[in-house]
Order: C-alpha cells, then structure tokens, then sequence
C-alpha cells in the first residue's frame, strides 16, 4: 500500500462518490443484458415457451372435468302419479341441487336410457303416490342406479333422501320436527370449478417458473456459456439477478393466460386485484429462483423438464388444493406446510375469493413466501461458484 | 438389380432395431412413466378429497334422542366425526382442523317428544359448492336414519333402491382402470413418436428410404417395436394393479382386458408413427405426444364419469378412441360384461388402420426426398451462397 487508509486528498470523497454510482450503473447494466439475452434465448425456444404455458391449462381443464363429473346427477323421472304431491316431491329433488333432472314418459324408457349410459338413475314416483301420501301411508319411492362407483352412487342416494326431507319440511312441517339450520362462514356461494381454478394460478406460475429459468439455467450449462459468464468480470449477483429476472418476465406468460383464463373463462373476479397480483409477482419470484437452483444443479434440460413435470402436479396437490390442507391428514399437513405452493395457494384464495384456507393470516403467508425466496435466491448464488465449473 | 429384402425381414430388423433403441433412452421412458404416476396420485388424493371431510359434534341435550340423532349422524359416514364440547369445536373451526360444527342444541330431545320445531345447528365453512352440498345431504341423511330407525316413522315415503350392476366399485379403483389407458397411451405415443421424429433429424430415414426394402414393412415395424415396449409397460401396470387388487378381472375377462390394453397400446403407437413422421423434431413431439395423450385421456371422461358430464362433452368423447379402451377395460375389470365389445374394438382397430395410413402417406419417398432437397435448398443452395457472389 502506497497510501495510508486515513489519509485522503480533500477530492477523493466525492471521487468515490462517482465510482460507487458508474458501478451501480454498470452493475444495472449487466443485469439488464442478462435480461435481455435469457428473454431473446427463451423467444428463441418457441416448443419450451409453448409447453410452459400449455400445461397450467391443461391442469384446469383436468380439474374443470374432475369436479364437473360430479356436480350433479343426471337422472330421469318417471312420474307415474301427476298429482300435486308427486309434482311437489319432484320439486323437492330439484331444491337439493343434486340431480340434472329430465322427465320421462314410461319406466321403460328410462331403463333403456340408463342402460345405454345417457343417464345414472332413474326415480320412479309410483302411480298411487298421492293417495297414499295424503292418508299417511307407507309409499315407496323406485330409485334404480348405474352404480359405477360408490361415490357417486351415495352421492344420489343422499340426494333422493334429502328430497324427502325438503319434501316433508314444507308439505308436512308438523310430523318432521327435525331440521338443520345451517349458517355458513361467508356470505356468497362458490362453485367447485371457480374454488380449483384460483388455486391453477399458482401452478401456472410454479411450472413456469421451474421450467423457465430452470431451463435457461441448465442451457448455459449444456453449452457451455456459463463459463464465459462466470469468467467474465461481472459480479455474480448481476448474473443471477439479470437471469431471473429474464426468466420471470417469460415465466409471467404462462400466469397470464392462466389469469386471462380465470377471468374470461371462469369468471372470476379478484376481491383485491393489488393483493392477487403482489402474490403472483411474489410466487412467480419464489418458482424462478427455485427453477434457478434447481437448473444449476441438474444442468440438463431435459432433467429440469422431466423434473418439473413430475414434481409440479403432486406438489400442487400436497397443497390443499381441493379443500383446507387442514381438513386432511397430519402426514400431509406437515408434508405441505414443507413447501412454498401450500402458502402460494393460500394467498391467493384470499386474495381473489376472501377465504381463509390456512391457519396463517395473508401477511404471514406472504411473510413466508419471502423467506423461501431468499433462501432459493442464496442457494442460487452459491451453486453458481466458479469452482463449480469444470473445464 | 439387387433383389429386396424379404417383408417379414424388414419388418422385424425395423422392430429390432427400433426397441433397442427405445430401451437405451431410459431418460424417455422415465418421462413417459412419471406423468401417469403422478395421475394416479391425482386420483388417490381426489378420492380423499371426495371422501370424508372432517367435522365437529356437540352434542348439547342429555336426553334419548339427542343420542339417537348424534349416533345417526356418526352412522351417515359422510364425515370424519369428532365428537367434541362447544369450546374444542370453536378451537378447531377457528384452525380449519374441521370444516363445519354440527350442534344438537339443549332442549333438543324435549322439543320432540312434544313435536315442536327442533333444529340440528350447523355452522359451515362454506368454501366452495361440493362441500357444502356433502354439508347440505348429509343432515337430513342423518335425520332420515334416526326416522327410520323408529316403529312408527313418520316419514311414510321411503326409497326403495337397486342397483343395475352386480358389484360396487371404490372411487379409487373406479379411476385407476382409465389411467392404465392413460399410461398405455403416455408411453405408447412418447415411443413412437420420438422414436420416428429421431430417423428424420438424424437424417437416418433417408437410408431407411433408400433401402431395398418395402416402405409398409418399415412402418410395420416401427409400430411393432413401439407397440410391444408399450404392451409391456401396460402390462407391468396392469400385474401391479392385480396384485395391489386395483385391477382385478375373472375367467374370460382377464383376456378382454389384456386385448383392451393390446388395442390401446396399438392406438397410441400408431399415432405416434403419424405424429413422429408428420412433425419429425423429437422436441416437438415429446410435448405433443404428452400433451396430446392428456387431452385424449381427459377427453374420454378419464378423471370422472362420462355419463355424468355435460352432453357436448359426451359427444367430443364418442370421436375419441380412447373412450372405447376405457369402456372395454371398464366392463371386463369391473363389470364382467361383453357390453358393446364389438363396437370397442372396431373403433380402436379401425382409428390405428386409419392412422397406419396416415404414416405411409407422410413417408412417401416423394415427399420425404423433396422436403429434405428443399430443406437442403434454403442452408446450402443458392440462398445459402448468395452471399459469397455465385
């Protein structure tokens, strides 16, 4: 050393002062050109971009067709007795929101539109229906089932008995003393597809997430690039920081035709779109640097995508996507309480229909999710080491 | 002129050639196993999530039918019933341990005996339709339990049931026999297709074309090997299922549900071949073929019932192939019934014959040789040697 550290030319503060902002500029610089060069890479790579935003849809529409199959039962009647108590108990089963119901001429009929699987039940209200309800005396009521699974098959039955609840409630309010008054938690009603379909953003932002920047990370390993990057005189948080970045930017593609689907096709509407979108921002920050680390350590692509595949839908489901987590066993409580789509998924059911899905409040969720995107942006500066390469 | 090969020849060299390929791509043949994997993980978990949610009891009046009535509700077997005091059922509504409380308030055993209004209170976390409606079906299911039990019911109408099969099938097990078709179709399709699409950008196909051999026997071939590599996986899957009792058919049905995998397997390599020679990018047709066979699979009602889904949806199925393997595995595993086998095997058999075409048509040496010369055309033809001043 030439110079003593406390000695200073009266100018060199302000000197300093110069270097210390070209070097933030240069440092913004290269992280700008990383973003630029992983967006131009990932335009380039039309099939990846293509399955990054096909595949969250695809998951909607297998949990659109799982929970349309069992809404509700098509079912036909057969109405032998046209009185008014027979019409008031088909009534009845229209009110128990379990049957997609449609009336038919003869028992026959129906028997063949069962067998021929354009129906799964068939109700027959007998002819001396009304007679026999009016004097009090035992009727019953023919139910003849496609039974090809059980649930579904309890799921008509609970629905047949609950029409004969809903039917002696208001015909007969004196014999049946028994009622359930249910009070529920929120004031609006949501429906199974609008419930699955929220919690799709965040495997959308999950697959594109890993597959992008995991694939863009494992790219510059396949080729060899990353050498020249990890050589080059630029500081390695510039690197990291640009190619994240860069591989959030496309990975927001796949969010958006999910969000885009959510909307248009969903119909849903967020209660707090500035909540909704911070939590997009923020899971899709958490999927790139856990894509990063993930494609930094696998350094094939094909690894990362058959990684990121496997992994993503079973992750998703750990999740508590269905229902509250809560609601099921310890073993997957704890086994999803282990990782960020359990706190991604909760925060954006708050965030777009108002629920409560986890023990956490919104700020502790996003409180957690920040943690996990720290600790995957360290491990991606650490496992991108020059040491790491070998030549 | 040198005389050709024989058929059968060319036909099983192509086959050879092909699998021994196939088995050192153990990267692709991971790829193809894990999707079906995690969709039978889908459908345990959906099962679950199907099947019985947790609730809380409070069972507040000491009398006879307060206890008749809770029993009745825990005999329903909708939920997962913990019966608990008013204080515990609050604690563990607040942290989602239960999704509704059920109360059977005090004065509740009086108010019948004296055929008053007595209400079962019910207090749901109403986060979505399907578990509501579970809420909804499952109290007056217990309440018309608790009816029936008595000597003298006052609900006089009662449900008189029958079933149109012999046999009850689990949710679980109802779904694992689709993604049997759904792993058939995975591994046939990921085989095949990046198998064909491999020749074309190794530019291997063009000696494969040029060889002496007939053009049918070379595809025959190639539907062989991917077909054989897809019947055995179909039938590791379908030997784990038989042994874990999933997949469980009897006497003659063992041999209509291994003829429904044969089909299948045969379905899916053949649209492979088509897919691999019409796009010929092996990266292109990986995320086709996985792609394409999920939509075939979801399309045939794999993740439900296809009687239970919206008439349009049951329509697009009629013209998906896949929907007649799953019914055939369906009736045989199931069902034990030969109901519209004819038809099931018909449609499979015709759709590969259909597609077996498609391929010969997109390997015509014409078209083959012409995109490849045109191909060559635009990297080292004139385009290519303008810059140089030819």
């Amino acid at each position: 050393m030439l110079f003593d550290d406390k000695w200073r030319y009266p100018w060199e503060p302000a000197l300093h002062a110069q270097e210390r902002g070209a070097g933030l500029l240069a440092f913004l610089d290269i992280v700008y050109e990383c973003l630029r060069k992983e967006i131009a890479s990932a335009l380039q790579e039309r099939v990846a971009l293509f399955q990054m935003i096909i595949l969250p849809l695809n998951y909607n529409v297998l949990l659109i067709l799982f929970a349309l199959a069992g809404s509700a039962a098509p079912t036909a009647v057969v109405m032998q007795d046209r009185g008014p108590y027979a019409q008031r108990f088909y009534d009845a089963m229209r009110a128990s929101s379990s049957f997609r119901l449609k009336v038919v001429g003869s028992e026959a009929e129906a028997n063949s539109m069962l067998q021929r699987g354009d129906i799964v039940a068939v109700v027959t209200i007998p002819a001396d229906f009304d007679r026999k309800v009016g004097r009090g005396q035992p009727v019953q009521v023919g139910l003849f089932t496609n039974n090809l699974n059980t649930d579904f098959t309890d799921d008509v039955n609970r629905g047949l008995r609950l029409a004969v609840t809903l039917f002696y409630q208001r015909e007969f309010p004196g014999r049946v003393s028994i009622v359930a008054q249910v009070r529920e938690a929120y004031g609006h009603e949501t429906d199974y597809i609008p419930y699955l379909s929220v919690s799709v953003v965040i495997i959308g932002l999950l697959v594109g997430g890993l597959l992008q920047a995991g694939n863009a990370a494992a790219r510059d390993w396949e080729l060899s690039t990353i050498k020249e990057l990890l050589l080059s005189p630029a500081p390695r948080p510039a690197i990291v920081m640009g190619k994240m970045l860069g591989a959030g930017a496309v990975s927001l593609l796949s969010a958006l035709a999910v969000i885009l689907f959510l909307v248009l096709v969903i119909r849903v509407w967020p209660v707090d779109w500035g909540g909704f979108l911070g939590t997009v921002l923020l899971m899709s920050a958490v999927s790139v640097a856990a894509g990063t680390v993930l494609g930094n350590l696998l350094r094939q692509r094909q690894t990362v995508t058959l990684l990121t595949r496997g992994s993503s839908v079973p992750l998703f489901l750990l999740s508590g996507v269905f229902n509250p987590i809560t609601y099921s066993t310890v073993g997957l409580v704890v086994l999803a309480r282990l990782f960020p789509v359990h706190y991604g998924i909760a925060l954006v059911q708050w965030f777009a229909l108002g629920f409560r899905t986890n023990s956490l409040s919104a700020a502790d969720n996003a409180l957690v999710l920040a943690c996990f995107l720290l600790v995957f942006v360290a491990l991606s500066s650490l496992v991108l080491r020059r040491g790491h390469v070998t030549h | 002129m040198q005389r050709g090969v024989s058929f059968v020849d060319a036909c099983l060299a192509t086959a050879r050639k092909d699998l021994v390929i196939y088995l050192r791509q153990w990267k692709t043949i991971l790829t193809s196993l894990i999707m079906p994997a995690t969709y039978i993980m889908v459908a345990l978990l959906g099962s679950i999530a199907v099947g019985r949610n947790p609730v809380a009891l409070v069972v507040q009046d000491r009398g006879a039918v307060a206890e008749q009535v809770a029993r009745a509700v825990v005999a329903s077997d909708v939920f997962r019933v913990s019966r608990v005091s008013a204080g515990q059922a609050q604690a563990l509504y607040d942290r989602l341990a239960v999704g509704a409380i059920i109360t059977i308030p005090p004065g509740f055993s009086q108010a019948i005996e004296q055929h008053r209004r007595a209400p079962i209170l019910v207090m749901a976390n109403n986060l979505n339709l399907d578990f509501m409606n579970d809420v909804r079906r499952s109290v007056p299911d217990a309440i018309t339990f608790y009816y029936g039990s008595l000597p003298n019911s006052p609900l006089t109408i009662t449900v008189k049931q029958r079933n149109l099969r012999p046999r009850d099938v689990d949710l679980f097990q109802y779904e694992v026999v689709p993604l049997v078709s759904l792993l058939v179709t995975v591994v046939g399709l990921i085989a095949s297709s990046s198998g064909a699409a491999r020749e074309f950008e190794f530019l291997s196909i063009k000696e494969i074309m040029l060889a002496p051999s007939h053009r049918v026997a070379i595809v025959l071939g190639k539907v062989v090997a991917s077909w054989v590599a897809t019947c055995c996986s179909g039938l590791l899957i379908f030997a784990v299922g038989y042994a874990l009792d999933w997949t469980h058919p009897e006497g003659p049905f063992v041999a209509t549900t291994l003829l429904a995998i044969a089909l299948v397997a045969l379905f899916a390599a053949t649209v492979g071949i088509a897919l691999g020679c019409l796009v010929r990018r092996v990266q292109s047709v990986n995320v086709l073929s996985t792609t394409g066979s999920v939509w075939l699979f979801f399309l045939a009602g794999g993740l439900g019932i296809i009687q239970f889904e919206p008439v349009f949806l049951r329509q697009v199925a009629s013209f998906d192939p896949l929907t007649y393997g799953i019914h055939m595995l369906q009736m045989s595993i199931f069902y034990n019934s030969f109901d519209r086998l004819a038809l099931d095997v018909l449609v499979l058999a015709g759709a590969s014959a259909v597609l077996f075409a498609v391929s010969l048509a997109a390997m015509r040496p014409g078209l083959l040789l012409g995109k490849q010369a045109r191909a060559r055309g635009r990297v080292g033809g004139p385009v290519a040697v303008k810059g140089g001043g030819a």
